[in-house]
């Protein structure tokens, strides 16, 4: 029975997918490439260039190969966050190997904020081959060699939390502690 | 037990052969019309709150979220697993803090219908609309959703709480103290096609930077962290594993 039903889902899942398969190119997944970190330093938008921005034949493939892959167009009714023209899409090379990160540009959809687990990174070769590619919310956790013990707590509890000593917080732009919420009960 | 998900094998078939995407409506699901972002998240959720700690609120909601369809893929080595994961689908909701001092969750946001996307994702609206209270008078205090296995949290799953915390403050005042905002995906380590049992979560919070992964043991929750997101600037941060 169940060998059956494998099968049939299997066949149904092409008529399911036809979008998605269509312009799939095969997909290696090779776990020793380790991505780099996207959002450790600013990009150089090519908006912002006064000069020429002169990229490499190898990265517009690879770039087109990720962009086709994660986001294939060819319909006309796609939504707009299915669109190419919806996202940014960050490159850094390193040893060889091209990285691309995809993220939804929310302004260009009316949208606030990108959706959650809404991206996507990629590795390809020089030669065209994607070796790597995780997904927003797809990445499996890998446990280190030494990692840490577990220690029962109630969920959702933060082992440091100190409200009498928050540190400054970068992100909200400026030396602030994170004030509390002036909007709580 | 094993006809059982055979038979839940069979029915996902059927699903996919009458539409592929069903549009039936799911209890419990909003989205917008036509395709339109929702502008705020309706809540509460019915039957399930309110709750006087977030903790009780957290285990609730996880079996309530995992138990979505297709909220859960199973492990990336078993048979059917790719054919599962194309069917998956993400859902998102507010664990949020009343007037009335309890905790409540709002009801879910949906991604898209598996056959129309390779991504995973839910859009949340940054506020609930909870009609029984004035709004500005309710904390913001979790970020809630699913991952389809024993996935870490994504890059833009730290920058969406982050978001959040400059939009609604890195801290709730509560009844019990100041809690840290934070956002949390749920997994199941089961490859059941009905009801997948709560096994764990990640966590981030802005506050203290800290990245945790939960489990659960007996009915008892223990944390790990896992790592740390240092923020650079207001744009730029890297994680660090532990």
């Amino acid at each position: 029975m169940k060998r059956y039903a494998s099968l049939l889902l299997g066949l149904a899942a092409i008529g399911c997918t036809r979008a998605i398969v269509a312009a799939s190119v095969p997909v290696e997944d090779d776990p020793s490439i380790h991505f780099p970190g996207f959002f450790e330093q600013a990009p150089l938008q090519v908006a912002d260039a006064r000069q020429p921005f002169l990229m490499e034949g190898v990265v517009f493939r690879a770039l087109t190969l990720a962009a086709n892959d994660f986001l294939p167009e060819g319909r006309t009714d796609l939504p707009c966050t299915e669109r190419q023209a919806s996202h940014v899409f960050r490159v850094i090379q390193r040893e060889g190997i091209i990285f691309v990160r995809i993220d939804e540009d929310p302004a260009t959809c009316g949208q606030a904020h990108p959706g959650l687990d809404s991206g996507a990174r990629y590795a390809i070769s020089r030669d065209g081959r994607i070796l790597r590619r995780v997904l927003d919310g797809m990445e499996p956790y890998t446990a280190p060699v030494d990692a840490g013990v577990f220690e029962k707590a109630e969920p959702g509890v933060s082992p440091s939390f100190d409200p009498r000593r928050l540190a400054p917080l970068p992100f909200l732009g400026s030396s602030d502690a994170g004030t509390p919420d002036a909007q709580t009960p | 037990m094993c006809c059982r998900e055979d038979w839940r094998l069979v029915a996902m078939l059927a699903v996919m052969t009458t539409g592929c995407a069903s549009t039936q409506r799911i209890p419990g699901v909003v989205q917008g019309t036509e395709g339109a972002p929702l502008s705020s998240i309706p809540g509460p959720m019915p039957a399930f709150g309110p709750f006087d700690t977030f903790s009780d609120a957290l285990q609730a909601a996880c079996p309530l979220i995992l138990g979505k369809p297709h909220a859960t893929a199973g492990r990336a080595t078993e048979q059917n697993f790719q054919l599962r994961w194309r069917l998956s689908r993400e859902y998102c909701a507010w664990l949020y803090y009343t007037p009335d001092r309890k905790f409540e969750m709002s009801m879910l946001a949906a991604g898209p219908l598996h056959d129309e996307s390779r991504k995973r994702t839910c859009d949340l609206p940054s506020t609930v609309n909870d009609p029984r209270y004035a709004p500005g008078s309710l904390g913001y205090v979790f970020v809630l959703h699913n991952h389809p296995y024993d996935n870490v949290l994504s890059d833009l799953d730290i920058r969406f709480i982050v978001a959040m915390a400059a939009e609604h403050g890195v801290t709730v005042k509560t009844q019990g103290g100041l809690v840290p905002l934070s956002i949390v995906a749920f997994f199941s380590l089961s490859s059941s096609l009905e009801n997948p049992p709560c096994d764990g979560f990640f966590q981030y919070i802005p506050a203290t930077g800290e990245l945790l992964r939960w489990l659960r043991d007996d009915n008892a929750w223990g944390r790990q962290v896992i790592g740390r997101v240092e923020w650079l600037d207001d744009t730029r941060y890297r994680i660090v594993r532990e």
